[in-house]
């Protein structure tokens, strides 16, 4: 009598691919919902949509790792995000987030650190701190143009001086950060309270 | 769902969409950029893309008319001009993006294979495009239950984010892992080739495309340095 | 050809057996239907034969299974979808493309055909399962029954000899019920081996071969077609399956002298200015059971999302327990039970599941105790079978004691047992004076649970007839 006990592998499966998909999608979709109310208060969103959006992405982000506990699974999730910065108007933001990519990932090493709560949220941070960064990069990039443009250097300086001086960036940074972690303890006893309980997660 | 007009090939859309990225980082001054955008508007009403083309030139013009408004350096504290110079040329880079956007799921996976993109992002993304306009109705089903049982509550937004939540990865895994099964058992992991029922190629249209999308850029780029300073 | 030599499967992480020492030969050319309740493991002896058991659920198998001669653990998993074809429980849900033609062409694109050849297998799949006009469709805009035969079609261009469906019927109404039992017949007489996992039988009765009863992760009889269509009523309860043939409806002309529960008076409702409903009346009385049937799209679902106040109807009157009743008193008084039990729970346990919305919380034990839940107060929903999540949702319907009920398509998935269950237990929900309004098209539930019968097209009422 013929006996098999199939192993997971540790090569992404389509079933994995699949996951990584649908959450991407979730989270997405989520990030809309966010950041479309939050650009009433225009300038302000960038203090309010990046850490709301890191605090409730968590659990998704979470769940997503978790489910397919395999080593690449950030990596992918954050190439996929560059990708949609690509084709949505702003392919060097895309440059950027393959580093959170990398950097991500390499949050994920070593042994089981997929299946660890604290690691997968430092992870989840890295990634959350890149996408709070978008604004500010879009100034960069578009700044030398912008100077060129006629505007006075003084009124630049002015200008970059109130919105991106390094207090109000070390302030959304931080906050995005909160955000984040918090998202993670909740993610934490979410995953305990439901997904482990109903055995959707082991 | 309209047909498109005229059938440009994705490779020819790429192209133009790496055209106007060029563009939109070395025009200097918004009017050349309003006139790329001109041109984009008729790229997409060719592509029968109407009511996007004149949407976003409208509102290229838009914004290039409030950084025009005289003395105004930033118009208000909250909307800063700098801001305003780098949406007005995301814009026009979108405008490109958006008739690669807009082709059909099956002609995307066709020019995945194309490009020979690997499968580790080529898969999560066919199952994103299948799953993308399933989420609305998903979302809505449990925001219809969460009303029916009186847990849909701003008093403890914590708890509802909770109760939405659950259902919906709990209804997404199951979703996943149906169409991943379906997709498995149709050999989608066949390690040989895989055919497409669509066929891509690059037709003389695509090439004149190509020739009046770089000399209408150069025109703009020779406006934007030499006539308008 | 498949056979199965003693078989024995448990899935990942799970110590016991959901089935075990499973012997089975189907020949080639026969069509065999495995029957039983739910959870009796015929779902997962089609996971076995198409290989998701071990390569896609990573569960562990004792014993073999031979595919026309080949150990089928020596078959790739991609190369099995070539000789075995596949239709899963939930046509929506498997579907992979945006326009039908794609989804056809889907399996012979990974196999990598020829254009031409695909051309010509799509146009025959297309041809053979009459979808030939929903080709440039999209799938969204289709119904279960023109998802479901597209999703035989995609299989039918890879042209596998061996066909497993699990549950085929499951999603259909009478019509497409008819077409797949047509379709099977088809798909017999070219000689392809077919393997059914169902327990609705009445469709089944001509075209099986034979009938293979499951019970436990056991098959435990085998009846030809001609002895299944001699069982009594009480055996098939035995085995937990559905009748062997439809209950014919006897009706008569509506008749309405009881009190009135709710009055709907010239209701129409447009979704983005598609009409939807046109002027739309009826009266349903007090201790009524309602059952509204009608084709796809025909506004059943819209009209209870009206009622239960869900969304606002264009015009018309809507009056419960003789008052007018805005949109946020019908929340209150009507309870709709939607479809996919999934999105609509939401505790870490059953019991809690009550607890969260219950006027009377205390009672929450005895409530789950009266949908014999009891033995799973504890359990995560998310756990449940089919059939339990469904009674479970029910019971937290109860709990916010509305007046009237409203369920959409609530047999979808259930067997015999938990069929005649929800159909005892709408019966007793009306007996105590409250009112069920069922959207279904399963006629053997109507035929036990309901006493009256409304049918919709085109968002108008056809007819309304009392069913004696």
């Amino acid at each position: 009598m013929a006996s098999s006990q199939n192993k997971e592998s540790t090569r992404l499966s389509v079933r994995n691919y699949a996951t990584i998909g649908i959450f991407s999608v979730l989270m997405i979709i989520l990030a809309i919902a966010v950041a479309i109310p939050a650009m009433s208060v225009l300038y302000f969103s960038l203090f309010i949509s990046s850490p709301l959006i890191a605090f409730l992405s968590a659990p998704l982000f979470t769940f997503m790792v978790l489910k397919v506990h395999k080593r690449g699974t950030v990596l992918i999730y954050c190439l996929i995000m560059a990708i949609l910065y690509l084709i949505s108007g702003t392919p060097y933001l895309a440059a950027w987030f393959l580093l959170s990519a990398l950097l991500g990932e390499l949050a994920m090493t070593g042994r089981d650190a997929y299946k660890k709560f604290a690691r997968i949220t430092i992870s989840w941070i890295i990634c959350s701190l890149f996408r709070a960064t978008n604004g500010m990069i879009d100034i960069w990039f578009f700044s030398k143009q912008y100077l060129a443009s006629g505007v006075s250097k003084a009124h630049f300086n002015q200008v970059v001086h109130f919105y991106y001086s390094a207090p109000w960036i070390l302030l959304i940074l931080l906050l995005t950060a909160i955000g984040a972690s918090l998202g993670g303890l909740v993610s934490t006893k979410l995953m305990k309270k439901h997904f482990v309980k109903s055995e959707l997660l082991r | 769902m309209r047909r498109p007009a005229v059938h440009v090939d994705f490779r020819a859309k790429l192209a133009v969409f790496a055209l106007m990225f060029v563009l939109s980082a070395l025009l200097i001054h918004d009017v050349s950029v309003c006139l790329a955008m001109l041109f984009m508007t008729l790229y997409l009403c060719a592509q029968s893309f109407y009511r996007a083309g004149i949407v976003y030139f409208l509102t290229g013009c838009t914004i290039a008319f409030l950084r025009s408004l005289p003395g105004v350096e930033g118009i208000t504290i909250l909307l800063p001009d700098v801001l305003l110079f780098a949406i007005l040329r995301i814009t026009l880079v979108i405008m490109a993006a958006y008739a690669m956007m807009r082709m059909p799921p099956g002609e995307i996976t066709a020019a995945f294979m194309k490009m020979r993109l690997p499968s580790a992002l080529a898969l999560p993304i066919t199952f994103m495009l299948r799953f993308a306009p399933t989420v609305r109705g998903e979302f809505r089903t449990v925001f219809a239950a969460l009303r029916m049982r009186g847990l849909l509550s701003m008093t403890h937004p914590l708890r509802t984010f909770e109760y939405t939540l659950i259902p919906v990865i709990t209804r997404s895994t199951v979703l996943s892992d149906n169409l991943a099964a379906s997709a498995e058992l149709r050999g989608i992991s066949n390690p040989g080739i895989h055919s497409s029922l669509r066929l891509i190629r690059f037709q003389k249209i695509d090439s004149l495309l190509l020739l009046l999308a770089f000399g209408f850029s150069a025109i703009c780029l020779y406006i934007d340095r030499w006539v308008m300073t | 050809m498949i056979e199965l030599k003693q078989v024995s499967f448990s899935y990942d992480g799970s110590a016991f057996p959901v089935v075990h020492d499973l012997n089975l030969t189907v020949q080639k050319g026969e069509l065999v239907v495995i029957t039983g309740k739910s959870g009796c493991g015929k779902t997962t002896v089609t996971r076995i034969i198409n290989g998701l058991a071990t390569h896609f659920y990573r569960g562990a198998l004792d014993g073999q299974i031979v595919i026309d001669g080949q150990n089928q653990h020596d078959i790739p998993f991609w190369k099995i979808g070539k000789r075995i074809g596949a239709v899963l429980q939930d046509p929506s849900s498997q579907f992979f493309a945006d326009q039908a033609i794609d989804e056809i062409a889907f399996g012979c694109e990974n196999y990598g055909m020829e254009r031409h050849e695909m051309q010509r297998r799509i146009s025959r799949a297309a041809e053979k399962t009459g979808s030939t006009a929903l080709l440039d469709q999209r799938l969204y805009d289709l119904s279960s029954g023109q998802q479901q035969r597209l999703a035989i079609a995609s299989i039918y261009a890879i042209s596998p000899d061996i066909y497993v469906f699990d549950e085929p019927s499951a999603n259909l109404d009478s019509e497409a019920v008819e077409r797949l039992r047509l379709l099977l017949g088809a798909l017999k007489k070219e000689g392809k081996t077919v393997l059914i996992s169902e327990h609705r039988l009445f469709y089944l009765a001509e075209v099986a071969d034979r009938i293979v009863c499951m019970k436990n992760g056991v098959f435990t009889k085998t009846f030809s077609s001609a002895e299944l269509s001699r069982l009594n009523t009480d055996d098939l309860r035995w085995f937990g399956l559905r009748c062997a043939a439809l209950p014919v409806l006897n009706t008569r002309a509506q008749c309405t002298h009881k009190e009135e529960a709710m009055v709907i008076e010239h209701l129409s409702f447009a979704y983005k200015k598609t009409p939807v409903i046109h002027d739309f009346s009826m009266q349903i009385g007090r201790g009524e059971v309602v059952a509204l049937t009608g084709p796809n799209g025909a506004g059943k679902t819209s009209l209870a999302r009206i009622l239960s106040g869900l969304i606002t109807e264009k015009s018309g009157r809507i009056l419960v327990e003789h008052h007018s009743a805005s949109r946020r008193l019908r929340r209150k008084l009507v309870f709709f039970v939607m479809q996919h039990a999934d999105s609509q729970l939401f505790a870490e346990s059953a019991l809690e599941e009550i607890r969260l919305s219950a006027q009377a919380p205390e009672q929450a034990e005895t409530l789950l105790e009266s949908y014999g839940l009891s033995p799973f107060k504890d359990a995560h929903p998310s756990t449940l079978s089919g059939g339990q999540k469904q009674r479970l949702l029910l019971a937290a319907a109860e709990s916010m004691k509305p007046s009237i009920l409203i369920l959409d398509e609530p047999t979808s998935g259930l067997d015999g047992e938990n069929m005649r269950l929800l159909a005892a237990r709408m019966r007793e929900f009306a007996a105590r004076g409250k009112t069920v309004l069922v959207i279904t098209h399963d006629q053997e539930f109507i035929a036990l649970a309901c006493s009256r019968l409304i049918r919709l097209e085109h968002g108008r009422k056809i007819f309304d007839k009392q069913i004696m």
